[in-house]
């Protein structure tokens, strides 16, 4: 989930993680969730899939995942470090 | 324009997320219907939407729609648009209500409707509040939505069609929420196409009466 970013991503090109997310999440397995955020290397990663990160996870962020608040800050830095409008971008998830 | 017509100005190839609004009785203007309008691949826009009790649908975006490009950024756009892509075969089951509470979640982290007190559900629009909901948008201040006569009038309608369809405990339940303060499909439009969100009602209103007068110019 982490690969080298290389221009925007599409929908179907998130589509994958976003499923694999869903299902991990539906057999409760919230360590390997949590697992995967705290893996998560922000300087690598796309920022559509930071975002999908963080906001598939959003409902469940305080309650089983410990990295979830980590993640967030993390990728405001790494967004702004790459002058995108982090604000804008992870509104609604402070 | 707020929206434009399908059938004269198409969804751009490059868009992947918006909001779509028509008419699904064309003898019945007043009676509006709103879904999620997303683009995946090269077969054109698919129109997700809640079309009543039960029945959450993804299909080609009708011709006679009006559709308007989401106002967020295209990060948001593209994870929204997976996002709504795959609700076809999480969310279902949701029954359709008129009342509609913000401080609820009515989906839970797999993107499965969670089963409310009996007469509960939602609307099309409502059906879009609460997606962006659980993904961490509010598109709307609800705390300054009105309640409006007109809407108690169409809620009456809708209760009246409904009953035809649910179990009479809900169709008892639904009848107890008269009243209450009514989202409208082009407000909940007005949200999504908005860069400003949330909207309060006055901001949503003036944008919803943008999007009528393109939908129905005079």
């Amino acid at each position: 989930m982490a690969e080298p970013a290389s221009g925007p991503l599409k929908p179907a090109d998130i589509m994958p993680a976003i499923a694999g997310l869903t299902q991990l999440l539906e057999a409760n397995r919230f360590e390997e969730v949590d697992r995967l955020l705290k893996s998560v290397k922000v300087s690598h990663a796309a920022p559509e899939i930071m975002v999908a990160l963080l906001r598939i996870t959003y409902p469940v962020r305080g309650k089983r995942l410990r990295h979830w608040s980590k993640l967030l800050r993390d990728v405001r830095a790494e967004l702004s470090a790459r002058h995108l409008d982090s604000e804008r971008i992870l509104r609604g998830l402070a | 324009m707020a929206v434009y017509q399908q059938n004269t100005l198409p969804f751009a190839p490059d868009e992947v997320l918006g909001v779509a609004i028509g008419t699904p009785n064309p003898d019945d203007l007043q009676q509006r219907h709103v879904g999620f309008i997303y683009q995946i691949d090269d077969f054109g826009p698919r129109f997700c939407h809640f079309a009543w009790h039960y029945k959450l649908e993804d299909e080609p975006l009708p011709p006679d729609y009006g559709w308007g490009p989401s106002g967020l950024d295209l990060v948001n756009k593209t994870v929204i648009a997976a996002y709504v892509a795959l609700l076809k075969q999480n969310a279902r089951d949701v029954p359709y209500s008129i009342d509609y509470d913000d401080e609820v979640c009515y989906f839970d982290n797999n993107g499965r409707y969670i089963t409310q007190p009996i007469g509960r559900g939602l609307t099309c629009a409502t059906f879009i509040l609460s997606v962006f909901s659980q993904l961490g948008f509010n598109l709307v201040e609800a705390d300054t939505w009105p309640e409006r006569p007109d809407d108690a009038q169409w809620q009456q309608q809708i209760i009246s069609v409904l009953t035809r369809y649910v179990l009479p405990e809900h169709i008892e339940a639904v009848k107890q929420q008269v009243g209450a303060k009514r989202f409208r499909p082009e407000e909940v439009a007005a949200g999504v196409i908005s860069e400003n969100i949330p909207l309060n009602f006055s901001a949503a209103h003036t944008l919803a009466q943008e999007i009528l007068q393109d939908l129905y110019p005079s």
